[in-house]
């Protein structure tokens, strides 16, 4: 098996943010999601047909 | 990587001749074969045991798989599952947090995506021994 994009690299604006800007970039992006949580995700995930390995 | 029809529990694609080292590449042979299903099961491996990446958990969301599965070269086994998209510029803003607090690299992806279950839509758990 091989993995997938798990390397993450952090970009040098984001080391030189201030710890204000930081926080307020995280609540903004957040602000931008938040109404995507539709709070279904066991419904996604239960609904597979079978129990795979008692993953689920 | 693997797709696995839950279903039938039949592995109904499998791309393990990646020719990056840490990326899956979606070949149009294995498009064609995955895009008949609906809710797979994917399996692949992350041999620095980090736990589910932000891409793991977008491409779980985008490509309507049902459920996925990270084995780490450490042991440890993870499921993942997402039903919307998470912005890769907040994911890292909230490492870079987490790292300025003192965690490590690797404990700071520990502890996002268990942060990440806390507001969105997602699902991130570490398998245990006894499957739960």
């Amino acid at each position: 098996m091989v993995c997938e994009n798990d390397i993450l690299e952090i970009p040098e604006e984001y080391e030189k943010m201030s710890e204000e800007e930081l926080d307020s970039e995280i609540e903004r992006l957040y602000e931008t999601m938040k109404g995507q949580n539709k709070g279904e995700i066991r419904k996604k995930v239960e609904k597979l047909p079978v129990k795979f390995f008692s993953l689920q | 990587m693997y797709w696995i029809d839950a279903a039938h529990q039949v592995v109904v694609a499998e791309e393990t001749e990646s020719c990056s080292e840490a990326q899956i590449t979606y070949s149009d042979s294995i498009y064609s074969k995955i895009q008949k299903y609906d809710n797979l099961v994917t399996l692949h491996s992350h041999p620095n045991s980090y736990p589910p990446s932000v891409n793991d958990l977008n491409s779980n969301f985008f490509n309507h798989y049902g459920l996925g599965i990270v084995v780490c070269h450490d042991g440890k086994i993870f499921k993942y599952a997402s039903n919307q998209e998470i912005r890769i510029d907040y994911y890292k803003l909230v490492v870079e947090k987490h790292l300025r607090k003192g965690y490590n690299e690797y404990e700071a992806q520990i502890v996002t995506p268990q942060e990440l279950v806390t507001k969105f839509d997602v699902m991130v758990e570490e398998v245990k021994a006894d499957g739960v």
